[in-house]
């Protein structure tokens, strides 16, 4: 379960310190990585740019995903990894502060796995981020690797 | 009586019988005052005869007959009375001489059967010739006026009846202060008098009638002509081939162009399109008539009018037709403020247009806003929130109680922000949805709202009456919404209580317009603060009493007014409250957008 990797990418400096935290609180230990914008977050996944030296097949167990980021927005980068043959597959949860309807909607159209709101009540925030460990890492079957080798 | 002579004739006759009057010796006469008599009597009716001849006025010739028969025949009084058939007697309409209010009185009905009917006068009506009293105080048919003919020294007089229009009879009488004045050329030239009176009458009649018919007919072509040239309206009269045979001064005036040259020249060479112009009047002689034509006429100056023709045949005596009469109304001042309208029409949809456009970018606007708010705004509240508590969680054993509380309060608030930022947005999406129209069940909604209450909290006790099939008008989802603030209003002030009853009805307003209620027995409030229940964020009680962002009534009371209708409230301090509503049935306040309808083109 260690090397199974979770991608956080946000781009607040705050709420990458919370979710941090909120995941060490429920004692999962897996590797984050965390990706500042859309375009990092897509470098990683491709083993590009900044993250050239990684070996890109080596995908995230899960890729937890805001929406509002700068640069390349969260469904952009959405689109893109569901556009991506490799990528395709890879589990996407949304986790944004939105709960307007449009974005919703558009998570689940473009391929979201999940949509989960973040609330400002940081107990429910552990609450949820367990949850999610929990489902994510351990309940969830991903998908198996050989479907990445095209 | 004789029949009418010429004045030639009369003047011989006479001058026949002076020279003969040997053989008309009267009996007891002496002959020297007789031609005497008899001479100035023949100048006197050779005068009237003359006067007569001339014609003139038919009053002053009475009088002037009379004068003279008196003044230069030496008779002592005369007069002449026409039948005045309505008053059914003889009326006198001229008199000389003594008569001292004789004539006046003198009263002779027509139709002779009384006395006064059967006098000379009577008589010679009635048998249509001269009558002669010799002696009115011997001749007893005179009886009724003897003492007043004795008084004015009348002794004898001779009643010469003349015809007047239609066969009626007039009448000449004439008196003598001797008896026995009346006898033969006296009789004779005094009955040509009469005779000559009646044919001048006569002839005078005729003529008068001609006269007055004539007057009469110039009157009424003065007044046709008069009309015609007056009309404002341009009317024209076309021979069946096309030519102008009469106008009026409008069309002068409109076409420019003289009467003269008008008549004559060719009704279509005075428009715009002359070829519509000849087809307009076919189509009257086609048809009979033809109503609102459209033309325009282009006068000699350039200047156009447009007119709208009403033409229709007229024809002469024999049924014949003679051509086309034809009246333009101008039309001009109507066709341009038509094209004001509508300009005025497509302008105003122009600017709804617009309008409209500038509604949807501003309503975009405002949720590109809310978007970005619900973002924003909430991120930093996670963070103080998220600290907060990781704060407390670090410092754990080494924070004492009262900075765990002013940590709690801290989170407390950034949630309670959270709460109202989510409100907020909520409120604002309400009012920029478009509205459905549809029948909905309230009841339904109401009990639905009341079951998820108990769901969410089961161990509350809470008896909810409804009327089944409450309907309104309106969108379901808002009208939801509504309800569920209010029943949940309803549900939270009564969550103080062992026992709650909540009613959802239907009543009526002051104004008698159907009404709904959310009706509870709880905490109420004080009608003094009514006026700020349905202000955003407005709270009646305490947080600490009881939760809330105070947004939930103000949502109601938007809702509702989006729908066209109003709230109000009535409560008091711990005897419960009663929130009523009405939605009107038709008519929306708010119906999206319109659209604006072509504008009322003009008509062939």
């Amino acid at each position: 379960m260690t090397d199974k990797v979770i991608l956080l990418v946000e781009d607040n400096p705050d709420d990458q310190i919370l979710t941090l935290r909120a995941l060490k609180e429920n004692n999962i230990a897996n590797r984050v990585v965390i990706a500042e914008d859309g375009v990092e977050a897509l470098d990683y996944l491709r083993g590009t740019g900044k993250f050239s030296e990684r070996e890109a097949d080596d995908l995230p167990a899960v890729v937890l995903l805001d929406l509002k980021l700068p640069r390349v927005d969260g469904l952009e980068v959405l689109r893109a990894i569901r556009g991506d043959e490799r990528t395709r597959l890879l589990p996407v949860v949304i986790l944004t502060s939105s709960k307007e309807e449009q974005d919703v909607l558009n998570g689940y159209r473009l391929g979201a796995n999940s949509y989960v709101r973040k609330p400002v009540d940081f107990v429910q925030f552990v609450e949820a981020v367990k949850q999610l460990g929990l489902y994510w890492l351990v309940i969830n079957e991903g998908p198996p690797a050989s479907a990445r080798v095209t | 009586m004789t029949r009418t002579k010429s004045r030639d004739e009369m003047t011989r006759s006479t001058t026949i019988r002076l020279a003969s009057r040997g053989s008309h010796a009267p009996s007891g006469r002496r002959r020297q005052p007789r031609v005497a008599t008899l001479e100035r009597l023949i100048r006197a009716m050779a005068e009237a005869n003359d006067l007569l001849h001339h014609g003139g006025d038919r009053p002053d010739l009475f009088d002037s007959i009379c004068t003279i028969v008196v003044e230069h025949a030496g008779f002592r009084m005369a007069w002449i009375g026409l039948p005045d058939q309505a008053a059914g007697e003889v009326r006198p309409v001229a008199v000389a001489g003594h008569d001292d209010g004789y004539v006046a009185a003198v009263k002779i009905p027509l139709g002779g059967t009384s006395a006064r009917g059967l006098g000379p006068t009577g008589r010679a009506l009635l048998k249509r010739t001269t009558q002669i009293t010799e002696d009115m105080e011997t001749d007893p048919s005179f009886a009724p006026w003897r003492e007043a003919a004795r008084d004015r020294g009348y002794r004898s007089s001779g009643v010469f009846p003349f015809a007047v229009d239609d066969g009626a009879l007039g009448v000449l009488n004439v008196y003598a202060a001797a008896p026995g004045a009346f006898a033969g050329e006296v009789i004779t030239l005094l009955e040509q008098l009469a005779d000559h009176l009646g044919h001048t009458l006569q002839v005078t009649h005729v003529d008068e009638v001609r006269r007055r018919a004539e007057s009469e007919m110039r009157r009424a072509l003065h007044y046709n002509r008069n009309l015609i040239e007056t009309s404002l309206d341009p009317l024209v009269t076309i021979s069946p081939d096309g030519k102008i045979t009469d106008v009026n001064e409008a069309t002068v005036e409109v076409t420019g162009v003289s009467r003269e040259r008008l008549i004559g020249s060719d009704f279509s060479e005075y428009f715009t399109e002359p070829e519509q112009a000849r087809e307009g009047y076919r189509a009257v002689l086609a048809r009979g008539e033809v109503r609102h034509y459209e033309l325009t006429i282009r006068s000699v100056s350039g200047r156009t009018t447009d007119v709208r023709y009403n033409a229709a045949v007229y024809r002469n005596e024999a049924g014949e037709i003679e051509g086309v009469f034809a009246a333009a109304r101008d039309v001009t001042e109507r066709n341009r403020a038509q094209e004001a309208l509508q300009q005025a029409y497509d302008e105003l949809e122009r600017r709804v247009e617009e309008r409209t456009a500038e509604l949807a970018r501003a309503n975009h606007e405002l949720e590109a806003f809310s978007y970005s708010v619900s973002h924003d705004l909430r991120a930093p509240l996670r963070a103080i929130d998220g600290f907060s508590q990781a704060l407390a969680e670090d410092l754990g054993p080494r924070l004492g109680d009262q900075e765990r509380v002013m940590l709690d309060r801290i989170r407390a608030n950034a949630q309670n922000m959270g709460q109202l930022i989510d409100d907020l947005l909520k409120l604002s999406r309400l009012t920029r949805t478009d509205l459905r129209h549809e029948r909905v069940d309230l009841s339904a909604l109401a009990r639905r709202a009341v079951a998820e209450l108990r769901l969410r909290e089961p161990g509350r006790d809470v008896e909810f009456v409804t009327t089944e099939g409450l309907e309104a008008e309106g969108d379901p989802q808002l009208l939801r919404v509504a309800l569920e603030n209010l029943l949940g209003n309803a549900w939270k002030f009564t969550g103080k209580q062992v026992r709650a009853r909540i009613e959802f009805g239907a009543t009526s307003d002051e104004r008698g317009d159907p009404a709904f209620f959310v009706r509870d027995d709880g905490v109420g409030f004080d009608m003094a603060y009514a006026g700020k229940l349905f202000g955003p964020f407005q709270r009646l009680h305490s947080r600490r009493d009881f939760e809330g962002s105070g947004i939930g009534l103000a949502t109601v009371q938007r809702i509702v007014q989006r729908h066209g209708g109003r709230v109000w409230a009535e409560g008091s301090p711990n005897k419960g409250a009663s929130f009523y509503f009405v939605l009107p049935p038709s008519g929306f306040g708010d119906r999206g957008r319109k659209t604006t309808d072509g504008a009322p083109r003009s008509e062939a």
